[in-house]
């Protein structure tokens, strides 16, 4: 697709995410989004990856509003949902946006059957005749490679992969404009990440799925990402298409990251040398302010214009 | 014969005794560990690979029940040691680092202490100047800048990959001579794994160390094994150098593992392992992946396969492998992917 022809679904724009705790001499101010913005178009998996605690979740949690934003606005449907919350918003927000969970035990109700787990969204949604609600649960269930006789059983009577498909199924049964999958592999085993990963591109194509997908491993995000934004402490560093990330990483951070992602080579690993990034050394100080510029079309660094001089000559 | 030969683990099978019947944790598992060298045990969640070190260290839960084998380390068998001699060769010979370094530390003794203690019951007649001065030399050989003010600082003062070089300190303070990491970076972000990866590795070459290595990650495995084990259900299905596993895999299981997940380079399907892995009260007859694999033969669910020999240091557990069978190519997705890897070394 153009970059021209594309339709933003998501348009987030200076947003700012800001946790206090404590008080007086005690008191603890998190900056756990930093003055971000980028967009998600339609038909497209947007990947944002970044270390323990840079910000990823309380992004997912933002756009869906179970955080209220500090400041900046964001745009879904071209429609402000960075506003009041009121009743409205709410189902606004529910019927077109869906979160799929790291840990799929912690998610779902377990006194509830898989069958009521994934029927709940859709009486929120109008569904109110019981037989029709069985028969679209049935046909989610079998999406995610389910069966019926999986339907009434509880949570706690599935593998790891089993529930994640069952909190996928959930997810995508109002369909949703937006998924957001905030690290939906990382807690199961090697043998059942693969499944659920299959699993998910199979549907993205079948049903023409826009993602959100956070996650810290990068092999996985590249893997399942058209465009990729890489955070660090609250802050974008750099956001490109996924292949021209991975071939020309720019920022220091994000050629810290690379290097650090063990490859399954045995004689690459063994020589590989690996980059480190010191925020105080790796940077040029001007006084000129930092923003996003874009080097490449679509390719963005957080950087100031004399930075932007030196990342010109590693491409 | 073999004087590099340090630890040799041989058919060990542990059980735990459960309401639900007994757990078949490890069937007959059989490594060696020579001087100097680093033998990684991989496989998925449930497959053995702590309990067989936990048996190693004689730290096993107490409703395990050893059902047969024996260790031999220093010319004896571990698994007629008394909890004596076992306090011994904990307390200096083998040091181990866990998954999450909190539970390893004390969490109200400040970190200097920690280290110096350790010194200490390697050699009770140091002085205390002199133990602190060590304490300060390990933390910096590990990598903990500012180490004279770290010293008297608690480990919630720490970050995890802080915390776990604190933890690397303490067992080197003993000076053992095999140092066993079970997921010693699985908690941890990416850059700060792989500081401790090399932090490991350099160690290992500096003091001669043997290592073993435990994980779930064939990334990390590629970055620290010379020998790799990998085990399903409970058995060591196959064993090789570092090259011949991921060059020339022969189990259906290794091979699913290497291809399940993408790598940087990897655009085409993965290659996924439909069904679970087996319930331990019941092990399977056979071959306990032959109802994930979906070439698996009738002998297969019959009869369990025995190790045939591929080199003198590759060997695979899998019937595949036998002269009668049918011949089967690697699956495409991993043939290609090696070759591409092969280039790129
Ligand atoms: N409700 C909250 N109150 C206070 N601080 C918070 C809250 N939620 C998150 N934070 C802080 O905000 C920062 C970002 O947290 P977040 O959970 O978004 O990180 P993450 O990128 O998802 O990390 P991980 O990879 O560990 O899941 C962290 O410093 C975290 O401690
Ligand atoms: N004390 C115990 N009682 C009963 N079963 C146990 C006990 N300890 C371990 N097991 C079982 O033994 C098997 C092997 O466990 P082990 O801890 O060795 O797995 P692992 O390979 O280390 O997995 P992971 O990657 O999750 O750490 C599992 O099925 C586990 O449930
Ligand atoms: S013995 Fe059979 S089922 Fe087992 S791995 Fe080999 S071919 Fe597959
Ligand atoms: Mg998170
Ligand atoms: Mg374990």
């Amino acid at each position: 697709m153009m970059p021209d022809e594309r339709v933003p679904l998501l348009e987030v724009e200076h947003l700012k995410m800001t946790f206090t705790s404590g008080k007086g001499a005690k008191k603890v101010v998190v900056n756990a989004i930093n003055d971000n913005s980028f967009s998600i178009y339609e038909g497209e998996t947007f990947g944002l990856v970044g270390e323990s605690g840079c910000g990823k979740t309380t992004t997912g949690r933002a756009i869906i509003r179970l955080y209220d934003p500090t400041s900046g606005t964001m745009r879904f449907m071209g429609r402000d949902i960075s506003g009041p919350m009121t009743k409205e918003l709410r189902h606004f927000l529910t019927d077109n946006i869906a979160m799929i969970f790291q840990d799929p035990i912690d998610s779902l109700n377990p006194r509830m059957t898989v069958e009521e787990i994934v029927a709940e969204g859709l009486k929120y949604h109008g569904v109110n005749d019981p037989a029709e609600r069985r028969e679209i649960v049935l046909d989610m269930l079998a999406k995610v490679g389910l069966t019926k006789e999986h339907a009434s059983r509880y949570p706690h009577e599935f593998s790891g992969g089993q529930r994640q498909r069952v909190g996928i199924a959930r997810a995508l049964v109002v369909k949703p404009k937006l998924i957001i999958a905030d690290e939906p592999v990382s807690a199961l085993d090697v043998s059942i990440q693969a499944q659920v990963i299959n699993l998910l591109n199979d549907l993205k194509k079948e049903l023409g799925l826009t993602i959100m997908f956070i996650a810290h491993d990068l092999s996985v995000v590249k893997y399942f990402s058209t465009r990729v934004a890489v955070m660090y402490y609250g802050k974008i560093v750099e956001m490109a298409p996924s292949d021209e990330l991975y071939r020309h990483p720019l920022h220091p951070y994000t050629r810290a990251l690379l290097s650090a992602v063990p490859q399954p080579n045995p004689r690459l690993e063994k020589q590989r040398k690996r980059l480190t990034y010191d925020p105080a050394k790796d940077h040029i100080e001007t006084g000129e302010e930092r923003e996003m510029r874009e080097i490449l079309p679509e390719h963005f660094v957080y950087c100031n214009s004399a930075e932007l001089e030196e990342y010109k000559k590693l491409i | 014969m073999d004087n590099d030969l340090i630890l040799s683990v041989n058919d060990l099978s542990v059980s735990f005794k459960t309401i639900n019947g007994m757990v078949r944790a490890v069937r007959g598992v059989s490594f060696d560990l020579r001087r100097g060298e680093t033998v990684a045990i991989v496989g998925e969640s449930g497959s053995g690979k702590s309990v067989t070190i936990k048996a190693v260290m004689g730290i096993l839960a107490g409703n395990a029940v050893i059902d047969g084998g024996s260790i031999m380390y220093g010319g004896r068998d571990l698994l007629k040691a008394s909890e004596k001699d076992y306090q011994d060769i904990r307390g200096s010979r083998i040091g181990l680092i866990f998954q999450d370094p909190l539970s390893a530390l004390n969490p109200i003794m400040k970190i200097g202490k920690q280290i110096t203690e350790a010194l200490k019951l390697t050699d009770p007649k140091m002085s205390k100047a002199d133990a602190r001065k060590k304490a300060v030399a390990l933390m910096e050989s590990v990598g903990i800048t500012d180490a004279d003010r770290r010293f008297d600082q608690y480990p919630f003062q720490f970050s995890g990959g802080m915390r776990q070089r604190v933890v690397i300190a303490i067992a080197l303070a003993r000076d053992p001579e095999i140092l066993i990491c079970d997921e010693p970076t699985t908690a941890l972000d990416v850059t700060v794994q792989a500081r401790i990866l090399d932090l490991i590795n350099e160690i290992k070459k500096e003091r001669k160390l043997s290592v073993i290595f435990i994980t779930h990650d064939m990334g990390v495995v590629a970055n620290v094994a010379d020998r790799i084990n990998v085990m399903y259900a409970g058995r060591i299905v196959e064993k090789g150098t570092a090259d011949e596993i991921f060059f020339e895999p022969a189990h259906p299981y290794t091979q699913a593992l290497l291809a399940a997940m993408p790598d940087l380079e990897t655009s085409e399907r993965l290659m996924s392992i439909p069904g679970t892995p087996p319930n331990m009260i019941y092990p399977p007859k056979g071959d306990a992946f032959a109802e994930r694999n979906a070439h698996a033969l009738e002998i297969d669910f019959e009869e369990e396969p025995p190790y045939f020999k591929i080199s003198d240091t590759h060997y695979a557990a899998t019937w595949a492998l036998h002269p009668k069978a049918p011949r089967r190519e690697m699956p495409e997705v991993l043939r290609n992917r090696i070759a591409r890897i092969k280039e790129e070394a």
